[in-house]
């Protein structure tokens, strides 16, 4: 009876966890799978001290005059919100550990093309998130998260300089990982596994890589433009030298633009497969998903003025980026379509993976139309800077990529742990973080459009009741992003066994025992079929 | 006080480069080296077999990506080595690739794609300078006659060479010849060790004459803003490219030390490929840096 | 490379930097200067990275690389490059706040 270890497998065969169990075989390992659970680990502590950062916030705004914070420590408590979510939890979150996890299992590989790299990512990660934390734990930094200067850079008292060291060794996460996915998707291939066969995650988990790999080194530059000006005292971007302050901004939005499409893409992927595994039917426009995902990465590139409308930029650019930012549109739309076609007449289970993906669809629908608001020139001047923003990108980033990544996170615990969660309680958690989230986001829509500025730690008194229901509203999203903490957990040690295959879905990953073995395979796989191949009985034909 | 502040700050700049890139071509050489011993065969396969893996993976003919594998023995990259079942040359191969042929074009795509991330790190700083230029023309042009000429061509002469040195080595180890790759490298180490001494001389010089930009900057007047914008500029994109070259510098010292130890053989040499690339690309950059700093705006209209 | 294609390339573009050099100092070739720059890294690619002789990722890559810069640039300067910069005189510039903090 073992005693010992994260799983408590008295392991009916090997597999990764049992291999080796010492410390040093964790922190030094290049499986992986291994490396997706330390992965996890971070993730979660990192979104749950950006979430308590969140949380302090809600519960300043629940009187006009901000209940237990001053003004500068409330900047600093959204800064820190927003550099954590951000650069700590969103853009690595999918990729990293449901990713890094399931990729080469779905193509039929044995592991990743640079393991080596893999590991190296995660350590500067670790190096990068603890600048990072050292900085906005020990006197914060009150930017933002978007450092525009010349706040960042000349007038800001904080810790902006180790924040951004932080920042930029994260950026070599992304980078690396990127170049990974990318590299072992088109090289590792197990025979038969066209690109026309390739699971719908893998096009996400490319395009997401795609941004990966091109976005962030412009973010890297921004961060050592505001380096230079912040240790030497000069200004690259000082309007006094002839230098521009919007050029950081391009800068800064070249990337970020994308980045909350490296936040979306994967939460896409992971919705195409529950969705298909849920409703027991091949995806409705397999092609148009996959190259939609490819254009959205391609087209995110375009569209970052829309950040600047009211910052001072011409009138012709922005035109330009608001066309573009339409168009980008397009394509989300046309998944979004795909999927209910997906769903009709599909034979539908609500299982918990199942509730976070139609989640998913209701609130990035609401999240992706909003978005179109604000992309409208005429109505982002009032709304720019205003809650309904925040409303809008919370729907996406919380709303959708949150309960993608938890969809995703049940999908694939019983191949990851060998173990099922209590059904009942992911059910339970799924419909409170569905709820709970409505409370807290739509009442923030109609208090933007109403004119409450965001970044205020207080506010006119006609906004209270709205920012009440608000705030009660992340009491419950608290208590149900908790919950999977708890059931998930216990599952580690009093859940029922997994089969290698419980959902009965297709997908090479699933062909394999649960918890894979360390080499994935016991031999190399040969793909013959067509992607989600759920054939009726009366369809059933030999390929 | 104040006076005294600025120039131990400055002086910070010299420093902190060395350290920044030599821990990090360390740390890149030791992950290199540090190869996962083999436990399980690699997925080798014999010439039908894989044929017939080749066919199975390009049924569907649209991907508009298409890999050239080179069926072992048949050319491609590796020519007559592709296919070797040299267990001096397969001990090489990680176990989660087919043979020599894949891993090399694996890890080549992988440092192009790299080289990719890093043209775009580079372009963030084009499109400051450009947008300078082009509002501040007169400024510009003025500051980049305080740029010392000979240096910089000396340095791009240096560069070249170097690029081309490494090149001629590369071309000698697909021959199995560790000693001229040994020689190559060492040559390219030194160049790029006088191009960094330059480099250094070159910033002592223009700290010496008040050329870095805040209080006291040396050029005054009307163009003053826009001479310490494109100073500025000079000192971020020669300081990043130095990074870039001292890393540069400790991946080639370990190729050659490799070389040294008869490491590399004609069936493979991924590592000296990867490092040429880089170091190439180094050259690429300055290249480029090169004739926006010096040369452009020299000559007045 | 055979080493007597290496050395031609070397001389090539040790050529193409007198020439870099010559139309420097010519005002209306000034333009050209920046160009000839980009020729030589563009010769260094095709020959010492033996991006020429490449097929599949390789060149998909670098085409990317390129295509992306010329977004970066291009898409990146549409802004400055059409609004009218009201400009600050030099004397006017605000103090800095002089923190304590750890920079």
């Amino acid at each position: 009876m073992s005693a010992s270890g994260l799983v408590g497998l008295d392991a009916a065969h090997d597999n990764y966890l049992t291999e080796e169990k010492t410390i040093w075989s964790w922190l030094l390992t290049t499986d992986h799978k291994r490396i997706a659970l330390l992965y996890f680990a971070s993730i979660t502590a990192f979104f749950f001290l950006g979430g308590a950062a969140a949380a302090l916030m809600r519960l300043n705004l629940l009187t006009p005059n901000g209940l237990i914070v001053d003004h500068e420590t409330y900047n600093r408590l959204f800064t820190m919100h927003g550099v954590i979510m951000v650069w700590f939890f969103l853009v690595p979150a999918i990729p990293v550990t449901l990713g890094n996890f399931v990729t080469p299992l779905m193509i039929g590989a044995r592991d990743l093309a640079f393991p080596r790299i893999n590991l190296m990512s995660w350590y500067l990660f670790m190096t990068g998130g603890l600048f990072a934390l050292v900085g906005l734990f020990a006197g914060g930094v009150d930017t933002g998260w978007t450092f525009y200067t010349p706040l960042s850079t000349q007038y800001a008292k904080g810790y902006v300089t180790l924040v951004c060291c932080g920042i930029i060794l994260s950026g070599y996460l992304s980078i690396a990982t990127g170049l990974n996915f990318i590299v072992t998707i088109h090289k590792l291939r197990a025979p038969g596994m066209t690109w026309y066969r390739l699971p719908l995650f893998l096009w996400s988990l490319y395009a997401t890589s795609v941004i990966y790999v091109l976005a962030t080194p412009v973010l890297a530059m921004a961060m050592v433009l505001i380096l230079f000006e912040r240790i030497f005292r000069v200004g690259v971007f000082d309007p006094a030298l002839g230098g521009d302050p919007l050029l950081f901004q391009h800068l800064f939005w070249f990337y970020s633009h994308p980045a909350v499409y490296i936040m979306i893409l994967p939460g896409f992927g992971v919705v195409s497969e529950v969705i298909t595994a849920f409703s027991r039917k091949s995806i409705f426009g397999y092609k148009f998903i996959a190259w939609s995902s490819v254009s959205i990465a391609v087209i995110s590139f375009f569209v970052w003025g829309h950040h600047m409308f009211v910052a001072g930029t011409s009138l012709y650019s922005s035109v330009v980026f608001s066309l573009l930012s339409f168009i980008v549109a397009v394509p989300s739309a046309i998944k979004v379509f795909n999927w209910l076609g997906t769903l009709h007449k599909g034979f539908i289970h609500f299982n918990a993976p199942m509730l976070y993906a139609l989640g998913f669809i209701g609130l990035f629908t609401m999240g992706g139309l909003t978005g179109l608001f604000v992309a409208s020139l005429g109505a982002d001047v009032h709304l720019h800077d205003t809650y309904f923003v925040v409303a809008h990108f919370h729907y996406i980033m919380v709303g959708a990529m949150v309960s993608a990544f938890f969809g995703g996170l049940h999908y694939w615990w019983p191949k990851i742990t060998g173990r099922m969660y209590p059904e009942v309680w992911g059910q339970i958690a799924a419909v409170m973080i569905f709820f709970g989230f409505n409370l807290t986001f739509f009442p923030q829509f109609i208090l933007g459009y109403e004119g409450m500025p965001r970044r205020y730690g207080s506010y006119a008194p006609e906004y209270q009741v709205l920012n009440v229901l608000s705030s009660c509203g992340s009491t419950i999203l608290a208590v149900a992003y908790l919950l999977p903490l708890t059931y998930l957990t216990w599952s580690l040690f009093r859940g029922v066994r997994a089969p290698a295959n419980p959902w009965a879905a297709t997908g090479l990953e699933w062909q394999t025992q649960s918890p894979p073995r360390t080499e994935n395979f016991s031999s190399t796989p040969v793909v013959t079929d067509p992607p989600y191949y759920y054939p009726r009985p009366e369809e059933r034909q030999h390929v | 006080m104040s006076s005294a502040r600025p120039a131990t700050r400055r002086s910070r700049f010299l420093a902190l480069l060395p350290g920044l890139g030599l821990f990090t071509g360390f740390l890149v050489a030791w992950l290199s080296s540090t190869g996962r011993e083999r436990e399980t065969p690699p997925m080798h396969v014999g010439r039908t077999e894989a044929r017939r893996r080749q066919q199975l993976r390009t049924q569907r003919r649209s991907s508009v990506l298409r890999l050239r594998r080179g069926e072992p023995g048949s050319g491609g990259y590796y020519g007559a080595w592709a296919g070797s079942t040299d267990p001096q040359i397969v001990r090489h191969i990680e176990f989660q690739y087919e043979g020599m042929q894949h891993q090399a074009e694996t890890a080549l795509s992988g440092m192009w794609l790299f080289l990719t991330t890093e043209v775009v790190f580079f372009g963030g700083l084009f499109l400051l300078y450009m947008v300078y230029r082009l509002k501040h023309l007169d400024g510009i042009a003025e500051a980049s006659r305080h740029t010392e000429l000979w240096i910089g061509t000396v340095n791009t002469v240096l560069l070249l060479t170097s690029s081309a040195v490494f090149s001629y080595g590369l071309g000698r180890i697909k021959e199995g010849d560790n000693r001229r790759l040994f020689w190559a490298s060492a040559v390219t180490v030194g160049l790029g060790l006088a191009f960094l001494l330059l480099k250094f001389y070159e910033w002592w010089d223009d700290l010496q004459k008040n050329l870095f930009p805040g209080p006291g900057f040396a050029i005054t007047g009307p163009h003053s803003g826009s001479a310490q914008l494109f100073w500025s500029f000079y000192f971020i994109g020669t300081g990043l490219h130095a990074i870039h070259m001292i890393i540069g510098i400790g991946l080639v010292a370990w190729v050659a030390w490799s070389a040294r130890r008869q490491r590399y053989l004609a069936g493979w040499f991924t590592p000296v490929e990867v490092v040429g690339l880089y170091w190439s690309f180094v050259d690429m950059v300055w290249l480029v840096l090169f004739p926006t700093i010096y040369l452009v705006d020299r000559v007045g209209s | 490379m055979k080493p007597w294609s290496v050395l031609a390339v070397w001389l090539v573009l040790l050529l193409l930097l007198a020439l870099q050099f010559v139309a420097a100092g010519l005002p209306t070739l000034r333009g050209v200067v920046p160009l000839i720059g980009l020729g030589m890294a563009v010769l260094v690619a095709l020959t010492f990275m033996r991006l020429g002789s490449s097929r599949g990722l390789t060149p998909a890559f670098a085409l990317a690389g390129v295509f992306w810069l010329c977004i970066l640039v291009g898409l990146g300067s549409l802004d400055s490059f059409t609004r009218h910069d009201i400009g600050i005189n030099a004397l006017t510039r605000a103090p800095r706040i002089q923190h304590q903090s750890s920079e």
